[in-house]
């Protein structure tokens, strides 16, 4: 019966159900934002509430309602502490972050792909990298200013190591599991072995080279904030905002300044989204 | 001294050592020769070392004792880097192998960057070769948006773009991945492409139906340790009917062989 529907319909009516499945796509793409949205601004709200409500149990009265912190959140966008202004300090915070970022991004790839080509290299780096990946960056700290002093090195020190251990594996890993195959049909169609680092090796491991960066980045954001809160002393930074806020009983602006750094996560998160969709068309889902 | 071949290998041994130290023989004393413009199938049980032996052709394996001679060229050295094939010969792997970060207009151009060529004349061989398979329009995708064989069709490309200097390609069960009516199809479509190309193919499958459609030639490999227990020619006009009577006694007559071949 269904077959005889099909016929009975003939092109034209193939072509009408076409263009009514092309309109139906559209619009189920509006729907579909029209739901993400409602539906983050759902979690939002009873994100909000629950803070609301928790501040009538007695345990956590110190918390200032969400109205006066937004408040808070609006001043202290043109004004803040130090004559630096709330976002002033998240640029200065990131800024260090992207510095460390920056050298350990120079140093682990190129050394990833050095271990992941060359036996003897691999074999002499790998177990010292295994020793130092367990030590959390922050232990770093006391190192860093025994040999940096109070300056910005000793911040692009720590983000510089917690940022090195994920680039380089991922990057490492990723070389290991080129594909046999890739490097023999090069190597058939006259590469060398440079030629297939880079026309092989390096494109193929681009994708967990970002992950990875991701990764690095999202680390080290962790780190300046604890370096900034733990000793390095500077007047600028987001994490010695939020400590000098708390230091000074100006609650509602700390928990300003720690909503800040969530939102600042949340805009790399969705930067190296749109990195990924631009530059690899490519990939598999 | 006349040439009669095109590609000759005498008593190539092959061992691989497992995790206990033994050695484990993969090929022994295997010779056989292709000659130009000819379609040579190797069948064999699986595990028999069909891979390996094409590895060696390839020139990525030199881990082995034997000769292979090529036309007005003395012996193939193991060490010897310069006699090696590489680059010489196109190769298609049983894997999927198109880089998938490139499109197939790329693909296709991968070896031809390695050649001191200008641009535009790069672009015709692609543009060609591209037309030659019937896959033109499909040059700006990317491998994940088209078919099975359509990829397959371009890695023949890619292998063909080179115009490996002994004209010979060696392809590893090429169409293994792919369903049995899309892979009659492509059996139809190497064969064409073999024929306009002029060139010679060394094929390896277990398909015995695909031996017979496509070859003048064909040779049984014994169980490890291998060897060639028997070759012999396919003489029936092309297109080749599989359902007539010559084409099933000679794939009855090889399924006897390899059966003898079991584990």
């Amino acid at each position: 019966m269904i077959i005889m529907k099909m016929n009975e319909k003939g092109y034209l009516g193939k072509l009408k159900e076409l263009k009514k499945s092309i309109y139906l796509t559209k619009r189920n793409k509006i729907i579909k934002v029209i739901k993400d949205i409602s539906s983050i601004s759902l979690s939002l709200l009873f994100f909000i509430l629950i803070w609301y409500l928790i501040r009538y149990i007695p345990f956590f009265s110190v918390i200032p309602s969400p109205i006066n912190v937004f408040k808070k959140f609006v001043i202290l966008w043109s004004d803040g502490i130090f004559g630096v202004k709330l976002w002033q300090h998240v640029i200065i915070s990131l800024g260090r972050v992207l510095l460390g970022f920056f050298y350990s991004f120079i140093i682990a790839v190129p050394l990833a792909l050095l271990c992941g080509s060359v036996k003897i290299i691999n074999r002499l780096i790998t177990p010292i990298i295994d020793l130092l990946r367990p030590i959390p960056p922050i232990a770093w700290i006391p190192f860093a200013i025994l040999l940096f002093g109070l300056s910005t090195l000793s911040y692009t020190f720590i983000i510089f190591i917690g940022a090195f251990f994920p680039l380089f594996q991922n990057t490492y890993d990723a070389i290991k599991s080129v594909k046999r195959v890739y490097k023999d049909v090069a190597l058939s169609l006259g590469a060398n072995k440079i030629q297939i680092i880079s026309d092989v090796i390096i494109p193929s491991i681009t994708p967990n080279i970002i992950t990875g960066s991701k990764i690095s980045i999202g680390v080290g954001w962790m780190c300046i904030i604890a370096a900034e809160m733990i000793g390095i002393s500077s007047n600028t930074g987001i994490g010695l905002f939020i400590m000098i806020m708390q230091s000074i009983a100006q609650i509602d602006s700390m928990i300003a300044g720690m909503i800040m750094i969530g939102l600042v996560g949340i805009l790399i998160a969705i930067m190296f989204q749109l990195i990924e969709k631009i530059l690899f068309k490519w990939r598999e889902k | 001294m006349s040439e009669d071949y095109l590609l000759k290998i005498e008593n190539v041994s092959k061992y691989f050592i497992n995790e206990f130290g033994e050695k484990i023989p993969v090929l022994e004393y295997l010779s056989l020769s292709i000659k130009n413009n000819e379609f040579y199938t190797i069948i064999g049980p699986s595990g028999c070392g069909k891979t390996t032996l094409l590895r060696i052709l390839a020139g990525f394996d030199h881990q082995f004792t034997g000769n292979i001679y090529l036309p007005n060229k003395s012996i193939y050295k193991k060490n010897g880097k310069n006699s090696t094939l590489l680059g010489k010969v196109g190769y298609i792997p049983q894997e999927e192998s198109l880089f998938p970060w490139l499109t197939i207009e790329k693909n296709v151009e991968f070896g031809l960057n390695y050649l001191q060529l200008p641009k535009n004349e790069k672009k015709k061989i692609v543009q060609n070769l591209l037309q030659l398979v019937g896959l033109e329009k499909y040059r700006k995708y990317y491998p994940k948006e088209i078919s099975g064989g359509m990829k397959q069709k371009v890695v023949i490309c890619r292998a063909l773009a080179l115009n490996p200097e002994y004209n010979l390609l060696l392809m590893d069960e090429p169409f293994s991945s792919l369903d049995s009516q899309s892979r009659n199809k492509m059996q139809e479509d190497l064969l064409d492409i073999w024929e306009k190309k002029k060139m010679s193919i060394l094929f390896i499958t277990h398909n015995i139906d695909e031996a017979v459609f496509l070859s003048d030639k064909i040779s049984v490999m014994t169980k490890k340790p291998s060897k060639i227990k028997e070759t012999i020619y396919v003489k029936i006009p092309r297109p080749r009917d599989r359902t007539s009577s010559e084409f099933n006694s000679i794939r009855k007559y090889l399924l006897n062989s390899l059966y003898q071949e079991r584990e």
